[in-house]
């Protein structure tokens, strides 16, 4: 079984890269500036492959395809916090929500995981 | 670490701006018939819009501090409550290349502003902040007395 060290997991409202030998860890921020290893991502609960266009979801990783049957070609990674902050003008009060988008480019379009902060539902986003 | 937002208001001719607390009350973003200053003050219910009129448009802007890598994406709408404002009220709303001079009530001839994010206005971001949004409450002469409908302003952006 091949092994791989970096990891990219979900936790809260950022997401950390960890070496799964060391437990070496970079904060959400520092992971782009260090750039992103193309080929294993993986959470604690969603995490996607970049070399075979699996998602990991629901405790497994999950292969997607096209309609012909042939398996995604990731060509980019996704990986972004979509964030709302709303102000009532009447009273003030301020709220804010937290989706995390974790999925792959693929030369047909793409496939993202879309995540509430703190969540443990997801939802398959299909574009292209 | 991730980003910090606040929203952020401008006001007189500079602009000068201040970050929009998060403690309700009157002291927060509003429309009225003044413009502000680093209180955040006068507050709204001394400076009350005239059935008919316009209030002072509102610049608002998205400003972001902490450990982030990038800012995009960004949307801005509008979730309306506008009874009590009259007939045909509304909220317009635009987004400004430069800030467009100190605030007045004189009708700025914005759009209607957007009510769902897909059609959201679209500000730049650089440098920790996005581009003004100038945001405006038309009333109409059948306008109630008193403290009208309470809307909300939704600002939203993917952060990495």
């Amino acid at each position: 079984m091949r092994r791989f060290k970096q990891w990219l997991a979900i936790y809260g409202d950022c997401i950390l890269r960890q070496n799964w030998e060391t437990g070496e860890g970079n904060s959400f921020g520092e992971v782009e500036a260090k750039g992103l290893p193309r080929k294993f991502f993986v959470g604690r609960k969603y995490g996607v492959n970049l070399e075979t266009g699996q998602l990991y979801l629901a405790g497994d990783w999950q292969q997607f395809a096209d309609k012909d049957g042939e398996p995604l070609k990731p060509t980019k990674l996704i990986y972004h916090r979509h964030v709302t902050k709303s102000i009532n003008i009447g009273t003030g009060k301020q709220t804010h929500s937290i989706e995390h988008h974790v999925g792959f480019e693929h030369d047909k379009g793409m496939i993202e995981l879309c995540i509430p902060d703190g969540g443990d539902k997801y939802k398959i986003c299909i574009g292209g | 670490m991730a980003a910090t937002f606040q929203f952020n208001q401008g006001y007189g001719a500079g602009p000068s701006d201040v970050d929009i607390g998060s403690g309700g009350g009157d002291n927060e973003f509003n429309f009225m018939n003044a413009d502000i200053t680093a209180a955040l003050t006068p507050v709204y219910t001394a400076n009350p819009i005239t059935a008919g009129n316009c209030s002072f448009w509102v610049g608002i802007r998205g400003h972001w501090t902490g450990t982030f890598n990038s800012i995009s994406n960004i949307r801005v709408w509008w979730t309306k409550t506008l009874t009590g404002y009259g007939t045909g009220a509304d909220i317009t709303a635009s987004v400004q290349g430069s800030w467009p001079g100190a605030p007045s009530a004189t009708d700025t001839t914005d759009p209607t502003a957007p009510t769902v994010e897909g059609s959201g206005l679209q500000p730049t971001y650089s440098a920790n902040y996005c581009q003004w949004t100038r945001h405006q409450l038309e009333t109409a002469a059948d306008a109630s007395p008193g403290d009208g409908g309470s809307s909300t302003l939704n600002l939203s952006y993917d952060e990495t």
